[in-house]
C-alpha cells in the first residue's frame, strides 16, 4: 500500500522531473508507469540491451537521478493507471490483476502522446503502423519493423526514425514530408536561439543523404495496398492544403509504412477527474486548461508534459519540474518565495524554446487536404471496424457528437474508447456536418482507460 | 539466452527482453489477429498500447495487448481469433 | 438568428420516448418536430436494453437490485400494479412486428431477440420464498414462467454458476438494442415526415391562453398546436418552462460493460439480486446497474463498478478473466409509484407528458408511443391511459 503524498501518472521526461522536483523538496512519490522501466516513449530503456543500441543519455540521466532519490520516490512500472474518481482517488491495476486505490494528496499527470495518424485506403493492413511503434521495436529490442520501409507524415520525428532505421541496417526507401520544402528552409530563421536543437535536425538531414535516403517535401501516402500483409504504398504530391494531385501518383514497392502526422494528448485522465478542457489544435487537439503554474481546473491535479499540449522532450522536462514545484507548493513543503524562485528560470528556458517549437507546429499544422483520402469503404473506427460509409451515414441522420456518433454507428464504441481514430474522425465529421470541432467534442473517457478483468475488481467488492 | 515459448502451439525461441510483438516481428510473422467483424488480418500499430489493435490471447486470457507484453519462457500466445472466447471452469 | 418554424406537434427529448412518439405521430400523419439535446446521461444510453414485461414488473431487474441495495435481501420487492404489468406485457408484444416495420422502413435491426428470456438467479431459502410468490404473481395468464432447477439451468446455460438453488425463468422477457432501436424510430419517424433536431437544448415554452403556443430552443422557435414532454429524467425541468410540476427525479443508474465474446456465451438474460447481466447481439456483455437517488450526477464510482463485477462473476464465474470495457452511468426519470407519467397535462390543454419511465422505459417504449400519439391526437387509446395521468400526483404537487 503506497501512502505518497504525491503520485504522478506516466514517467517520461515530465514525469521523472516532476517526481525529482518534488521528491527534492522532501516529498514523497509515487511514479506509476505502463512502460517495463523509466523513460516514456522518448527516452524508452531497452529491454534487450545486447541487441538495442545504446539509450539516449538524458534519459539515463533523468532515470539516474529518480534513482538516487529512491527514499522519496516509489516507482511502479507496468501497471496501469485506469481511473480517476471523485476525492484524487486514483484506481491501479497491476499486470496479474492485482488492484488498489491510492489516495494522494496531489496528483500530476504526465502521460505524454500517441501518434495521430489519417485513416486512408489500406491503412489496417499489417505493415502499416507509427514511426513510434518502429521506433520502440529498434530502441528496445533491435528489431526491425521491416525490410523496405517508407516513412510519410510530417515534423522532425520521421527524420529521427528513420536515421534510427538506417542504423539498424534496415532499407529506407524515402522519407516523404508533407510541407513543403520552403516551410523547412525558414526554421533557422526562428530557432536561432536554440541552435542545438536546429544542429540535430541537421545532423539527421545529413545522415539520411550520406545513406541516399531522399526526403521528399510536398508528398503524402493516399493509399496502402496489399491482401493479408502491405505490399506497396501509393504517394502523391499535395497543394499547399495537402490535396494530393491524383494524377501523380507513384507506387513504391514496400513490406512496411510508417505513418504519423503529429501527436495527441492523452487526455483521458484529466477528463475523467473533471478538469477543464480546452481545444487546441496546434498543440495536438483537446487539453487541459491550465494556469501558469501547471494547475488543472481540479485541486490538486497539475499537468505537464505532451499530454497537456504536445511541445516535445525539452519541454516536457521543464514543465515537469515546474509542476513538482507547484505540487510541493500546494502541499505546503515549500513557501511562495522558494516557488517563485524555482519557477523563474523554468519559465524562461520554456520562452527560449517557443519560437522554434511554434514555427515547428506552423509547419506541422494539419491541412483539409489530409481528411480528402477516406473512401466509402475505408474504415475510420479501427477497434469497431466501422467504415466511413456507415459513420456518415449517422452524421447524415443527426448524429455530429462523439455520444451520438457511437451510438448509432459503433465508431468509438471499441476497446481504445475512440481515442485513437477520433481525432481525424471529428473533422471528417466537422466537415460532413458543417460544424467546428470545438461544438463535436472530445470522446468521452470512461474508466477502465487501458483494459482490466472483471476479477481485477471484484474483490474490491465491500460485502453488503 | 533464448526463450521458448508458444505461439498458435508451435514451440518457437525469442531474446531475452522482447515484447510479444517484438517476438513475432522478429519471427517473421506479421498479423497477430483477425478483426471479430471481417476477420480482417491485423498488427502491430501504435506500440504503446493505446490503439488496442495488437490484442492476443496469453496465458489463457482473452485480449491482452501484444506491444506492452514481455514474453514469458513457457508463455501461450494465441492469435486473436475475432470475439473473445470464455470457457467454463467450475468443478 | 434562429430561424421560426411550424410544426402540428413538438416532441421535446431523443431517447426511446420521445423517438416512439414522434414516430408514432408521423404514422398517423402528423406534422412532428422532435427536439434533441443530446444531454449526457440520458437513460436511454445507459439501459441494458431488456424487455422484462413481466420480470420488472415483478419487481426483478433493477427493482430486486434496489430492493436488496435499500432493505437486504429480505422478502424481496412488491410487484407493481397490474395495470401497469399488462400495459407492459401489451407492448412488449408488439417488438417482432415494430423489428419487421423499421427495418423496412429505414433499414435498421433493431436486434430485437424472441428466445433469450430471463433468468432470475435464487442463490439462497430466504430468496427461495421470494421466488415461488413470484410464480405466483405471474399468474397463468402472461406465458409458462417455470421454476428451474440446477440441472436444467446447467444444460441450458453451462456458464451460469452451480451455486444455486434455482431459477424462474420468463420465456417472453427477452431484449433489443436501445440504441439501435431509438435511432430507428428517429429515422422511422423522420422518413414519415417528421423533422428531428439534433442539439437543441429547449430554453422556453411560449404559452398564451392556457395552451403553449412556441417552443423556443438553441436551435429556433417553433410554432406548435401541441407539446409532449418526453424528456426522461429531465422531464420535472421542461414542465417547470410551463409552469406545471410533476415529480420526476434521476435515479442513477451505473453499468459495466466487457469487451465482445463469442456470440451464444450467455444463453439467458439475468437477473440476480446483485446485478443484472445481458449479453448483447454484439457480443458485449451489460452488467447493471446501480438503483440510486442522486442529483443529476452521471459519474461512475469505483466502488460501484466493483460490486458490479463482484455480482456477475457470483452469477457467471467464467467473467473473472474478462476484460473489461467501459463503464458508465444514465439517469433514469423515478417517480413516486415507479409508474409512468403519460397523457394530457391538467394545466395546460396541449401538453402532454411521456416520461417517468423509471427502469422500464426500453419495453414500454412502443406502447407508450402509441397511446401518447392517439391522446395528443384527439383519438382513443387502445390501452387506457387514465392510470398513468400526472393528476394522481396532485396532492404532492400542489
Amino acid at each position: 500500500m503506497s501512502h505518497s503524498a504525491i503520485v504522478i501518472i506516466g514517467g517520461g521526461p515530465a514525469g521523472m522531473s516532476a517526481a525529482v522536483a518534488a521528491a527534492t523538496q522532501g516529498l514523497s512519490c509515487t511514479i506509476i508507469d505502463e512502460g517495463f522501466a523509466l523513460g516514456g516513449q522518448i527516452y524508452r530503456k531497452p529491454t534487450n540491451p545486447e541487441r538495442a543500441p545504446a539509450p539516449h543519455p538524458r534519459g539515463e540521466q533523468l532515470r539516474a537521478e529518480v534513482a538516487k532519490l529512491a527514499q522519496q520516490i516509489q516507482v511502479r512500472n507496468g501497471d496501469n493507471v485506469w481511473g480517476i474518481f471523485d476525492e484524487l482517488r486514483v484506481a491501479v491495476t497491476s499486470p496479474d490483476q492485482h488492484t488498489e486505490l491510492l489516495q494522494p494528496q496531489a496528483v500530476i499527470l504526465a502521460p505524454g502522446a500517441h501518434e495521430l495518424v489519417p485513416p486512408f485506403p489500406g491503412w489496417t493492413l499489417p505493415g502499416v503502423m507509427t514511426p513510434g511503434a518502429a521506433q520502440t521495436l529498434i530502441k528496445t529490442m533491435g528489431v526491425a519493423p521491416g525490410k523496405r520501409v517508407l516513412l510519410a507524415g510530417t515534423g522532425p520525428f520521421l527524420l529521427a526514425v528513420a536515421c534510427q532505421l538506417v542504423d539498424t541496417g534496415v532499407h529506407v526507401v524515402a522519407v516523404l514530408e508533407a510541407s513543403s520544402r520552403p516551410a523547412w528552409l525558414s526554421l533557422p530563421l526562428h530557432g536561432f536561439r536554440t541552435p542545438k536543437i536546429l544542429a540535430e535536425g541537421l545532423a539527421y538531414l545529413n545522415k539520411l543523404d550520406r545513406a541516399h535516403v531522399p526526403v521528399r517535401y510536398g508528398r503524402i501516402v493516399v493509399a496502402a495496398q496489399g491482401e493479408t500483409e502491405l505490399n506497396a504504398v501509393e504517394h502523391a504530391p499535395v497543394d499547399a492544403e495537402w490535396f494530393p494531385d491524383n494524377n501523380r501518383i507513384e507506387t513504391e514497392q514496400v513490406d512496411t509504412l510508417l505513418v504519423g502526422y503529429g501527436f495527441v494528448p492523452r487526455v483521458q485522465l484529466a477528463q475523467m477527474a473533471g478538469c477543464n478542457l480546452e481545444l487546441r489544435p496546434d498543440v495536438g487537439g483537446w487539453i487541459p486548461v491550465r494556469d501558469r503554474n501547471l494547475a488543472t481546473s481540479v485541486a490538486g491535479i497539475f499537468a505537464a508534459g505532451d499530454g497537456a499540449g504536445v511541445a516535445g522532450s525539452l519541454v516536457a522536462a521543464l514543465e515537469g519540474q515546474l509542476a513538482g514545484m507547484a505540487a510541493a507548493r500546494f502541499l505546503g513543503a515549500i513557501d511562495e518565495a522558494t516557488f517563485t524562485a524555482a519557477r523563474d528560470p523554468i519559465e524562461q528556458e520554456l520562452v527560449r524554446l517557443k519560437p522554434l517549437r511554434r514555427a515547428l507546429d506552423k509547419i506541422s499544422a494539419l491541412q483539409p487536404g489530409l481528411m480528402s483520402l477516406v473512401r466509402d469503404d475505408t474504415i475510420v473506427c479501427r477497434c469497431e471496424e466501422v467504415t466511413w460509409r456507415e459513420a456518415r451515414a449517422a452524421v447524415d441522420a443527426g448524429s455530429t457528437t462523439y455520444r451520438s456518433l457511437k451510438m448509432t454507428s459503433r465508431a468509438g464504441m471499441g476497446a481504445c474508447q475512440g481515442r485513437f481514430c477520433w481525432p481525424f474522425l471529428s473533422r471528417l465529421v466537422a466537415a460532413e456536418a458543417k460544424c467546428s470541432l470545438a461544438d463535436i467534442g472530445p470522446p468521452s473517457a470512461r474508466p477502465p482507460l487501458g483494459p482490466i478483468t472483471l476479477g481485477a475488481l471484484a474483490p474490491q467488492a465491500q460485502d453488503k | 539466452m533464448e526463450i521458448e515459448f508458444t505461439l498458435d502451439g508451435q514451440t518457437v525461441r525469442c531474446p531475452q527482453g522482447f515484447t510479444v510483438t517484438g517476438a513475432l516481428f522478429h519471427l517473421g510473422h506479421r498479423s497477430v489477429r483477425v478483426t471479430a467483424r471481417t476477420a480482417a488480418p491485423r498488427s502491430l500499430f501504435c506500440g504503446i498500447g493505446v490503439c488496442c489493435d495488437c490484442l492476443m490471447q496469453i496465458d489463457g486470457r482473452e485480449s491482452v495487448r501484444a506491444c506492452t507484453t514481455l514474453v514469458q519462457p513457457g508463455m501461450r500466445v494465441v492469435s486473436g481469433q475475432g470475439a473473445a472466447a470464455v470457457v467454463a471452469n467450475q468443478a | 438568428m434562429p430561424m421560426t418554424s411550424t410544426a402540428d406537434v413538438v416532441v421535446i427529448g431523443g431517447g426511446v420516448i420521445g423517438a416512439s412518439v414522434a414516430f408514432a405521430l408521423a404514422r398517423r400523419g402528423a406534422s412532428v418536430t422532435l427536439l434533441d439535446a443530446s444531454t449526457p446521461g440520458r437513460a436511454t444510453s445507459a439501459s441494458a436494453g431488456g424487455l422484462w414485461s413481466l420480470g420488472e414488473s415483478l419487481g426483478l431487474g433493477c427493482g430486486v437490485i434496489l430492493h436488496t441495495a435499500q432493505q437486504g435481501a429480505g422478502d424481496g420487492p412488491a410487484p407493481l400494479p397490474r395495470t401497469f404489468m399488462d400495459f407492459l406485457w401489451t407492448s412488449n408484444l408488439r417488438f417482432p412486428s415494430l423489428a419487421a416495420e423499421l427495418r423496412t422502413l429505414c433499414g435498421i435491426d433493431i436486434e430485437a431477440e424472441s428466445a433469450t428470456g430471463l433468468l432470475y438467479l435464487v442463490y439462497d431459502e430466504e430468496q427461495e420464498r421470494h421466488a415461488s410468490r413470484i410464480v405466483e404473481w405471474a399468474g397463468s395468464d402472461h406465458g409458462s414462467v417455470e421454476k428451474w432447477t440446477p440441472q436444467h439451468i446447467r444444460d441450458r446455460d453451462p456458464l451460469i454458476t452451480h451455486d444455486l438453488r434455482s431459477a424462474i425463468h420468463f420465456p417472453g422477457d427477452n431484449q433489443v438494442n436501445p440504441m439501435l432501436l431509438t435511432e430507428a424510430l428517429k429515422r422511422g419517424a423522420c422518413a414519415k415526415g417528421a423533422r428531428f433536431i439534433a442539439e437543441a437544448r429547449v430554453r422556453a415554452l411560449r404559452c398564451s391562453n392556457g395552451r403553449v403556443v412556441a417552443v423556443e430552443s438553441d436551435k429556433g422557435t417553433i410554432a406548435c398546436g401541441a407539446v409532449v414532454n418526453a424528456a426522461g429524467a429531465w422531464g420535472a425541468q421542461i414542465a417547470r418552462l410551463a409552469s406545471i410540476e410533476i415529480p420526476i427525479h434521476p435515479v442513477r443508474g451505473q453499468i459495466i460493460c466487457t469487451e465482445a465474446l463469442q456470440p451464444g456465451t450467455l444463453r439467458s438474460n439475468l437477473s440476480t439480486r446483485d446485478c443484472y447481466i445481458l449479453q448483447k447481439a454484439h457480443g458485449e456483455v451489460i452488467i447493471g446497474s446501480t438503483t440510486e437517488y442522486c442529483d443529476f450526477n452521471t459519474g461512475v464510482r469505483y466502488e460501484d463498478m466493483c460490486s458490479l463485477a463482484a455480482g456477475a462473476i457470483r452469477a457467471v464465474p467464467a467473467l473473472r478473466n474478462v476484460t473489461l470495457k467501459r463503464a458508465w452511468a444514465g439517469l433514469r426519470p423515478g417517480t413516486p409509484d415507479e409508474l409512468p407519467i403519460l397523457g394530457p397535462a391538467a394545466e395546460l390543454e396541449n401538453f402532454f407528458h411521456a416520461t417517468g419511465g423509471f427502469r422500464t422505459g426500453i419495453v414500454a417504449a412502443p406502447l407508450t408511443g402509441e397511446v401518447v400519439a392517439a391522446s395528443v391526437l384527439g383519438q382513443t387509446p387502445e390501452f387506457p391511459i387514465e392510470p398513468f395521468l400526472a393528476h394522481r400526483f396532485q396532492f404532492l404537487t400542489a
